[in-house]
């Protein structure tokens, strides 16, 4: 089977669009970085990454030692227990506040 | 061993056209093509000091076949991303207003063949090359590229029978 059987209609040869060769022309003699560069460059662009990693890294770290400090802060409250209050070493029994705003402690008599 | 500017011209002069027209059928879209081919050339004057001038066709075309295979690949790759509406316009055969209906036709019947057999069948149309050349760029054996050729046209063939109006 040959390539003459499929009718030539499909397969008409096209013309490439004119001015071609000047095109490649152009883009051949378009300026480039120098090649010398190119390790400037390549490091250039390490050197940037390592630098936002950096300061990714340094927020990061900030932000965990405020959690952290924070969720010891909590903890120091719900755990720590104040001592009981106490007048002359006596437990009040009692309390009142007067009209005069004055809050009063009733206590047990000592026997 | 160093390619001269002019060799290298010369060569674009001689290529051009059937380079343009196996990756036509590729792609359909002569700027996409012709930027293509550019590519493939720029390479080779980068390597110029290296390729000598009677290598040179057949370095060129395993450059054109390789940056369409890639072309190819990745526009089947990125296939699933939601395109800007005039690159889908562009991809649709339907929509593809420059084309007349028997291109509209050999673009579906060409995507429904597996991509070796449809490169065997542009090099035979398009390239001029040996066929034993033409089994050397693909790396196939020349029996290999002959039932290719042969599954190919009987495919095509059937597809345009089905398609005709």
């Amino acid at each position: 089977m040959s390539t003459h059987e499929i009718s030539p209609d499909y397969f008409r040869v096209l013309e490439p669009p004119a001015g071609g060769l000047e095109r490649l022309r152009r883009r051949i003699a378009r300026p480039r970085p120098h090649p010398l560069l190119r390790p400037l460059v390549a490091f250039g662009s390490l050197a940037l990454i390592a630098v936002l990693a950096g300061s990714v890294w340094t927020t990061y770290d900030a932000a965990q030692q405020e959690r952290r400090a924070i969720a010891e802060l909590e903890t120091i409250f719900t755990s720590a227990r104040l001592p009981p209050l106490t007048i002359d070493g006596v437990e009040p029994v009692e309390l009142d506040l007067g009209r005069d705003d004055v809050l009063a402690f009733w206590v047990k008599q000592s026997p | 061993m160093a390619l001269s500017d002019d060799e290298l011209e010369a060569a674009y002069r001689r290529l051009e056209r059937p380079m343009f027209n196996y990756l036509y059928r590729w792609f359909w879209d002569a700027a996409q093509c012709e930027d293509l081919l550019h590519d493939a050339f720029e390479r080779l004057w980068k390597l110029r000091r290296r390729i000598d001038a009677s290598s040179l066709d057949a370095l060129a075309w395993t450059t054109v076949i390789n940056l369409a295979r890639n072309q190819h690949a990745a526009r089947k790759r990125w296939r699933w991303l939601p395109l800007p509406e005039a690159l889908v316009a562009r991809d649709d055969p339907s929509q593809a207003l420059e084309l007349d209906w028997r291109d509209q036709r050999l673009r579906q019947a060409l995507d429904q063949l597996p991509a070796r057999s449809r490169e065997v069948l542009l090099l035979e149309l398009f390239s001029g090359l040996e066929r034993a050349e033409i089994a050397r760029q693909l790396g196939i054996a020349e029996g290999t590229l002959a039932s290719r050729k042969h599954q190919a046209i009987a495919r095509i063939q059937s597809l345009l029978k089905e398609s005709e109006p």
